[in-house]
């Protein structure tokens, strides 16, 4: 098999064991729908996250500038990040400008430098949250950079009540992620941690040290 | 300990076997860590009802996906290319190597920044970039300890589990410049943090692991809990990941049941931090992620093990550790004394794939078989049988060996086996059974004091001066 690639030898010798194929397991089956209203479902989300060391704020559409502002305020937050998701939003952009520094990440890799060294905060949005295991799900796209969520120190992350499902399961099939993905998917579900020292939790290991939820809620 | 840990040679694994567990420090260290990631585990399976069935599925989707294996990698070779990302394959640690050194030197890089990856371990890549004069750093804190402490990982989740943070502390006041000495948890990990921030930014090339591969979508999931995995694999232009063949999935639904099954199984957490799944470069349009992705495919013995029907269940594991967690062997001697990649008992049944069983045999001889292992593997692998396997394997007539296992037949030993014979023989045969034990009473006199390995631990053995039919005559 000399002449063959590595491709090549890897895949014959494979074909080779001849292994009998079984038949493909249902994992859906393994999740059965959940019974719990909405509500129910948001507060098992929020209890999760709160345990996993997140902060945890609830607001209407209406006062999400406030709610943020007060956020900017008390953790004295001189510099936010966001991306074009929320800078296309004019309104909230001019009643957030009042509290604090909006650095724009609108450019190729120009505002890497800001992000790793002056801002004290990103700002993104959330594509979903995930009540089983409290979890918060962004996608990348041209609108949400990627590093917005994990370099500043202080990641704070906007979820609409609406977006909450119940597992990563209902997600995948309620969107049909299988028709295909975007760059990235994170789903994030508590603050940066490690516990590599003496099992010793510790957090802002090399993410936020802070991750903060602020639930909209469309009442 | 300073020196880098290689491969070692079986004969070996007796000696610093034995040194650990005359080291009443490392003793403490290691039960210590393993009551911990115990008593967490446990805590997020409270139904186990429900753990069995989860266990039953984790185990379908790995057989299933093993079953195809060949066609799943096609699948996702073609899926994967679709997405613009590009597919290596590796038949040796060597090949892997060449093929991380000729993308670095492509991009003319200097210095990569690594996430968590075990596969670059057991490739040692980090020594073949050196070598190529590219500097390779661990962003992992753990595995940055043990890069700092010139060592190995002693456990493929947790690497620094052998060292206490006084230790640490130590360690990075001498070895990382400007540091003073400090033994506060949180200001260790801050001045990892600092360190490694820096590198981030001005690393040409990231690597990392993948913990599932996705066929149907050409997607690598990895988890972890720092946030290490996803700087490495956004924020350089160039991002390589290394996986093994037998990683793959066919459809995202089956991906939640194997996350679920690793995190729970591994540090006992419903999720990790981050759950990183990555499909493609970045695109046009989008503001940062890499230029470029590529996926080095390894083999490394994994198709010998596929060969053997029952040997293939060894390529089930996800790689949660919960085996060395609760291995009654692993938690008195540690990581570094099995002196291969994959310590435990994945090490004691992966290792002769991958480095032979001539120099491997020894590590599946150190096991009671309590079956601890197989009891709480997610993917439930039966480890004992497959211990079982191995040993017999290794001592079998190389001439007769047959090829199932390379370095089969390696413990043979002529002498031995016409005694195991005579032993067979003895206990088939009345005749033969009465003229021994006749013997053996009446010669129990000239029974040596010095056993070889039994009286290492034990009082020497002597026949009893009747024989036990004699007794009951009498």
């Amino acid at each position: 098999m000399s002449g063959l690639s590595a491709r090549e030898r890897i895949l014959t010798k494979l074909r080779a064991a001849h292994a009998t194929p079984l038949s493909c397991p249902d994992a859906q089956a393994f999740y059965p729908a959940a019974v719990e209203d909405q509500a129910t479902r948001v507060e098992r989300l929020m209890l999760n996250m709160k345990n996993a060391m997140a902060e945890t704020h609830r607001c209407s559409a209406s006062r999400l500038a406030d709610c943020l502002a007060l956020i900017f305020n008390e953790k004295q937050l001189s510099s936010v990040a966001i991306g074009p998701e929320l800078l296309a939003d004019q309104t909230l952009c001019d009643q957030l400008r009042n509290q604090t520094m909006l650095v724009p990440v609108t450019a190729l890799r120009v505002d890497q430098p800001a992000l790793f060294n002056t801002v004290d905060a990103g700002l993104t949005l959330t594509q979903g949250g995930i009540a089983e295991t409290g979890t918060l799900v962004l996608k990348s796209g041209d609108e949400s950079p990627r590093l917005l969520s994990l370099v500043p120190p202080v990641h704070i992350a906007i979820l609409n009540a609406s977006k909450v499902v119940d597992t990563l399961m209902s997600l995948m099939v309620k969107e049909n992620w299988a028709a295909g993905l975007p760059t990235n998917v994170i789903l994030v579900s508590s603050p940066s941690k490690t516990a590599d020292i003496q099992q010793t939790l510790a957090y802002g290991a090399h993410g936020p040290k802070q991750l903060v939820v602020v639930l909209v809620e469309d009442r | 300990m300073n020196q880098p840990l290689h491969f070692v040679p079986s004969d070996e694994f007796r000696q610093r076997a034995q040194a650990v567990v005359e080291n009443p420090a490392l003793q403490k260290s290691f039960r210590g860590a393993m009551d911990f990631l115990q008593t967490k585990r446990l805590a997020q399976f409270p139904d186990d009802a429900a753990l069995q069935r989860l266990r039953d599925l984790g185990e379908s989707i790995r057989q299933y996906s093993l079953s195809r294996l060949p066609e799943l990698l096609e699948t996702l070779e073609a899926k994967l290319t679709d997405n613009g990302i590009q597919v290596h394959w590796a038949e040796t640690p060597e090949e892997a190597n060449q093929i991380f050194i000729e993308i670095a030197q492509a991009k003319h890089a200097r210095a990569v920044i690594k996430g968590k990856s075990m596969v670059s371990e057991e490739v040692e890549l980090n020594h073949a970039l050196q070598a190529a004069g590219i500097e390779a750093l661990e962003s992992d804190m753990g595995e940055y300890i043990v890069q700092l402490a010139d060592e190995k990982p002693s456990h493929i989740i947790m690497p620094a589990i052998h060292k206490t943070k006084v230790e640490i502390a130590e360690l990075f006041a001498e070895r990382i410049p400007g540091v003073d000495y400090t033994d506060s948890v949180d200001e260790l990990i801050q001045i990892g943090r600092k360190v490694l921030r820096d590198k981030f930014a001005s690393a040409d090339i990231g690597v990392s692991g993948v913990n599932v591969m996705v066929a149907e979508t050409g997607t690598m999931c990895l988890v972890e809990n720092e946030g290490n995995g996803r700087m490495s694999t956004t924020v350089p232009r160039v991002h390589i990941a290394i996986t093994g063949i037998e990683k793959v999935v066919e459809k995202l639904t089956h991906v939640p049941p194997l996350l679920s099954l690793l995190t729970r199984s591994a540090t006992g957490q419903a999720i990790t931090t981050y759950v990183n799944m990555i499909s493609s470069p970045r695109k046009t349009g989008e503001l940062d992620g890499p230029d470029e992705v590529h996926l080095i495919l390894l083999d490394n013995g994994r198709t010998q093990a596929y060969a053997d029907p029952q040997l293939r269940s060894t390529l089930q594991c996800i790689r949660c550790g919960a085996c060395m967690n609760h291995c009654p062997v692993y938690t008195r001697i540690g990581g570094h004394a099995y002196g291969t990649t994959y310590p435990g008992p994945i090490g004691k049944i992966i290792s002769p794939h991958l480095l032979g069983l001539d120099s491997t045999y020894a590590l599946a001889t150190a096991s009671t078989l309590c079956g601890a292992c197989a009891e709480v593997c997610p993917v439930r692998i039966p480890i004992p049988d497959l211990l079982i396997r191995l040993r017999t394997e290794a001592y079998k007539n190389p001439a007769t060996a047959g090829e199932a296992v390379r370095g089969a037949g390696s413990a043979y030993s002529s002498v031995a086996m016409a005694l195991w014979h005579g032993w067979a023989a003895t206990y088939r045969y009345p005749v033969l059974y009465r003229l021994f034990t006749w013997c053996a009473s009446r010669l129990r006199f000239l029974t040596p004091s010095n056993q070889a390995g039994w009286t290492r631990n034990h009082v020497a053995m002597k026949p009893a001066k009747k024989r036990f039919r004699d007794l009951i005559k009498s």
